[in-house]
């Protein structure tokens, strides 16, 4: 070791320490590599029993042997350095060796800043409420730790340490959350790495069957939704997310780009270009019944690149990352890591492209996999024949759907061929069958058709007047284009199971949907309903409010306060505000430290030596009230008997609450010395 | 504590700096330092200001709220917000623990030149609210920290050389907090009017007895004293029992040690005696013979001149003898 003296560090600044740094790695080991975990426990025992005088602190070897397995292990999890999670990797790992060679102050510091840090870094994981409150048990312990720092004999009172930093914690609080509203916001000023390990949520890139009935058991919220006007009805919500075009004969995913004609236009219409002429294809028929409807969707991470909307989006957010598809879905350039906010106005009464397909998407969207289905493709071509207009067909098929089928979450197995035999022999399953199998059907008799995947329906909160829209809320249904009609949506899963649409699965069979710990499978009970929408109503209510805090937002609250923004009136009233607020936390710190009030005792003892200054007595100030009573009396007693006597009275009253600790009232204090002013006005 | 010297070393351009600074306030400060028994820490007298641990917590800061912008995270800029609040929280926060406190210096203990002579302190608030890690020290001499939890006052004990004789006024006093956080450095500078009563340097030499009361404590050369005198080159004949082995081992030669003893009789320390010799050097000869003879039984007394102290013993006598040679044309310094 080096010949320096060792910097101990006092117990409970260690406590609070480990405890911090504990607690801000922990959510992160959900998302980092394992090893961690292991690495994580060696320090801390290896602290603990350095701590405890039993092991040497580690030697130059076993530090570099750790560092070396450290680097090591980045490589394997990671392959690369850069990107978000490495580099947090590298940091826990460079705070838990830091751990180990805490020699000086200066390390102990720079470990409990590498905390502040790291507690700032689980924010980019996530950003609920809870997050929020848990970090700032973590902020708390750091500060604890901090603070300890500077108390060498704390260990004996540890949870002073943690009330005094919980007490700075709150004079904090209110300075911290005028910063909040009023420092400007930037943007951001350069690119930087975002999660990317973390697993994807929510409706995929490819439908095969059995992923949706899976994912019905995923739990977790995927968006919640306010509406500027009334939402529309529970079976009109058909969120679309994606559009499969492309079947395989098993799994259907989208077009791929190289069907695409270059000639027909981008695939996608980006917001930072100019409006592609594809997107005049949705003919909207606006009559005053159906204004375009507005709403804000929050958007959990779901690490994938769609987004939801109503059909036919007409209006959404102005940003160059967001895009439409010529499917009339909406796309972002980056995946979703964050809770996204976004606006989208959508007309829900349309045409699109009424009057023809061009040859491409028409072969494109009739396409079907040669070899498969045969069974299903042969009845097709029978019940086609058979009805005299497209429309007589469909209708055919959706009965025989509503007669033949049921809906089920847990659908058996199907083989290579699945439409066939999901048609022909099981006939049980969820809406993936239903949709994948009709638009084959559809197909097979010569109607366009396509799949859409996202999400139907959701939860409405009346706590704050919003629509949760769950995970077990995805669906797939289907698209048919119509002559003269356009692309019409057709559910076959509410032709066979007419309530779905109408009410979520989670109402409907939540002990399939929610996990056992979730309050959702307990809803029926009617607190635990009640506390799980104000829970979500809050977290709603968190995220608007806090998360979603933009410039725009603060400029809006700062023109309601101040009138107008300039950076005189900003700066002035960050001064004022923040000085009174800073005033106000001086004045009770000041209360605190104030001297105390004299004892009544105390009080009546100065009036009564004033009243004998006048007359010329003097107390020095060690001659103690009682004898320099005495004196005064016995130096009266001769011509002034009165007065003598009002003066050991009064000595004696103040003896009596003094050394005897009897009570002595106001009235008796006031009648004594009153007694004494008149006797000594009379000499 | 963040020590400044480290970094004056690794950039020496900052060092000059900061040197340059300290030198400029200490010109604007120390005229400004009255002497005085107590003093009060008022927002007049408490300079304040970020430490080097409270700069590395801005840098965090800064790290946090580019983190914060870049990713267009409205927790993590709280957090960047809820860092610096905290700083500024801090400053009031160290400046309460200070502000108020009373510094008195209430005894000191006398020492001889180059040791270190002591000095209790009271450190005392009005309330008993908690003043927490406050550092005393003297300019140049160690720190001493001390708590104020649920008491009024504690007394603390500093030491500062005693650099010359007479009374000595102790260097400025440095009351220093960096409580809560580490970041924020609060202080003041004092000078405490408590001097200390500095004793001339003890050196041996030969006892300078007062001439014209020499047969009164005549130095009786003979063999079976028992006091250690001195050293005399060896001559043979002496019992090997008083050869100065020690000498002879580090190759100085053969002395034999030799003993004395005296008369029982009151022995004068003479000023007179020591001719030749500077003020100085004549105090330190009289200040370790009063030592020596303090130590025996024998009454013994003091010639300056203009001053006689008459033989006697004891410990007031060693102290008003010491006490005598200390304000002997004492360089400087009133008596309190």
């Amino acid at each position: 070791m080096s010949g320096t003296e060792r910097y101990l560090l006092p117990r409970n600044s260690l406590l609070w320490l480990i405890t911090a740094q504990g607690l801000a790695i922990a959510p992160m080991l959900l998302v980092l590599p394992a090893w961690l975990m292991g690495l994580w426990t060696l320090v801390l025992i290896w602290r603990l029993q350095e701590f405890r005088g039993r092991w040497p602190m580690p030697g130059k070897w076993v530090k570099t042997l750790m560092v070396v397995v450290c680097v090591a292990g980045l490589f394997v999890s990671f392959g690369r350095l850069l990107g978000l999670e490495p580099m947090v990797t590298m940091l826990i790992c460079a705070l838990l060796l830091k751990q180990l060679e805490m020699q000086r102050r200066k390390d102990a510091l720079l470990l409990v800043y590498l905390t502040f840090f790291l507690i700032g870094v689980q924010f980019l994981f996530s950003q609920t409420l809870l997050a929020c409150l848990y970090g700032a048990v973590c902020l708390w312990c750091a500060i604890s730790s901090m603070l300890s720092m500077h108390q060498p004999t704390g260990h004996e009172r540890p949870w002073r340490s943690l009330r005094l930093a919980g007490r700075l914690f709150l004079h904090t609080v209110p300075l911290m959350i005028l910063l909040f509203l009023v420092m400007p916001r930037f943007g951001s000023l350069w690119s930087v790495p975002s999660p990317t390990q973390s697993a994807k949520t929510g409706v995929s890139d490819s439908m095969s069957p059995g992923d949706f009935s899976r994912l019905s058991r995923a739990g977790g919220v995927a968006f919640r939704v306010s509406f500027e006007r009334p939402r529309p009805p529970q079976d009109q919500l058909y969120w679309r997310g994606l559009v499969f075009s492309d079947f395989d004969g098993r799994s259907w995913s989208q077009i791929k780009g190289r069907n695409w004609g270059y000639r027909e236009g981008a695939l996608v219409n980006w917001q930072q270009g100019p409006k592609s002429d594809w997107r005049n294809d949705a003919e909207l028929l606006g009559d005053d019944a159906s204004e375009p409807l507005t709403y804000n969707i929050i958007m959990e991470a779901s690490h994938q690149s769609w987004l939801y909307s109503l059909m036919v989006p007409v209006e959404f957010e102005q940003d160059p990352l967001y895009g439409v598809t010529r499917d009339f879905t909406l796309l972002r350039r980056q995946p979703v890591h964050q809770r996204l906010q976004y606006e989208v106005t959508s007309q829900l009464d349309y045409r699109l492209q009424p009057e023809s397909l061009s040859p491409r998407q028409r072969k494109l969207e009739l396409a079907l996999p040669d070899g498969y289905n045969p069974q299903s493709l042969a009845k097709a071509a029978e019940w086609r024949q058979q009805s005299d207009s497209e429309q007589e067909y469909l209708n055919r098929v959706l009965a025989f759907y509503r007669d033949n089928f049921f809906y089920t979450l847990e659908p058996p197995a199907l083989g290579r061929d699945s439409v066939d035999e999901f048609l022909w022999q099981t006939q049980r399953g969820f809406c993936e069958h239903f949709a994948s199998s009709f638009v084959v059907l559809m197909r097979a008799g010569g109607i366009p058709a396509r799949v859409v995947a996202g999400y139907q329906g959701g939860e409405y909160n009346p706590v704050e007047d919003y629509l949760v829209v769950h995970q077990y809320d995805a669906h797939a249904w289907a698209e048919v284009w119509l002559e003269g009609k356009g692309w019409t949506r057709v559910d076959p899963t509410a032709a066979v199971a007419p309530n779905r649409v109408q009410s979520s699965l989670g109402e409907l069979q939540s002990d399939m949907v929610e996990g056992a710990m979730s309050l959702g499978r307990y809803r029926h009970l009617k607190w635990i309903g009640q506390l799980r929408m104000e829970w979500d109503a809050l977290n709603y209510r968190w995220h608007k409010a806090v998360i979603n805090f933009d410039s725009e937002a603060q400029n809006q609250l700062l023109n309601r306060w101040l009138g107008g923004v300039s950076p005189l009136k900003l700066v002035l009233f960050i001064l004022l505000a923040g000085g009174g607020l800073l005033l106000l936390m001086s004045l009770h710190l000041w209360w605190r430290a104030r001297p105390e009030p004299k004892s009544l005792a105390l009080r009546q003892c100065a009036r009564f030596e004033r009243l004998l200054k006048r007359k010329g007595w003097i107390r020095p100030a060690d001659e103690p009230i009682g004898e320099f009573a005495s004196r005064v009396s016995s130096s009266l007693s001769a011509k002034h008997p009165k007065t003598a006597g009002a003066v050991s009275e009064f000595a004696r009253l103040f003896e009596l609450e003094q050394y005897a600790g009897t009570p002595v009232s106001a009235s008796q204090w006031r009648r004594s010395l009153k007694n004494l002013q008149q006797t000594l006005r009379a000499l | 504590m963040p020590q400044p010297i480290d970094s004056a070393s690794k950039f020496p351009v900052f060092g000059a700096l900061r040197e340059s600074l300290d030198r400029r306030f200490k010109a604007w400060m120390l005229p400004r330092l009255k002497p005085a028994r107590a003093h009060r820490l008022t927002n007049k007298r408490l300079f304040i200001v970020p430490s080097r641990a409270g700069l590395g917590f801005l840098a965090v800061v800064v790290l946090l709220w580019l983190t914060g912008t870049n990713y267009e995270n409205n927790v993590i800029l709280g957090l960047a917000f809820f860092l610096t609040a905290l700083f500024v929280v801090s400053i009031h926060h160290t400046f309460f623990n200070m502000s108020g406190l009373l510094v008195e210096g209430t005894r000191t203990d006398p020492c001889f030149v180059g040791e270190d002579g002591e000095i209790e302190i009271r450190v005392s608030c009005r309330k008993s609210t908690d003043k927490e890690s406050i550092t005393l020290k003297f300019d140049g001499g160690r720190a001493t920290t001390v708590d104020l939890l649920n008491q009024h006052s504690v007394m603390v004990k500093l030491f500062t050389p005693g650099e010359h004789r007479g009374w000595y006024q102790p260097p400025r006093l440095m009351v220093e907090s960096f409580y809560p956080l580490g970041i924020i450095r609060c202080w003041s500078w004092l000078v405490l009017d408590v001097p200390i009563l500095v004793y001339p340097q003890p050196v041996a030499g030969d006892i300078p007895l007062s001439q014209s009361a020499s047969h009164e404590g005549e130095r009786l050369e003979e063999a079976g004293a028992e006091d250690f005198y001195g050293f005399k080159p060896y001559q043979t004949g002496v019992s090997p029992k008083h050869i100065a082995w020690k000498h002879y081992a580090r190759g100085q030669g053969l002395y034999s040690k030799e003993y004395a003893s005296y008369r029982e009789k009151s022995l004068w320390l003479d000023w007179e005696a020591l001719e030749g010799l500077s003020t100085e050097a004549r105090l330190s000869r009289l200040c370790y013979w009063v030592i020596k003879l303090s130590a025996t039984q024998q009454p013994y007394g003091l010639r300056l001149p203009g001053q006689t102290i008459s033989p006697s013993v004891g410990v007031e006598h060693k102290h008003q003898m010491l006490k005598t040679l200390a304000l002997f044309r004492a360089p400087s310094g009133a008596a309190p």
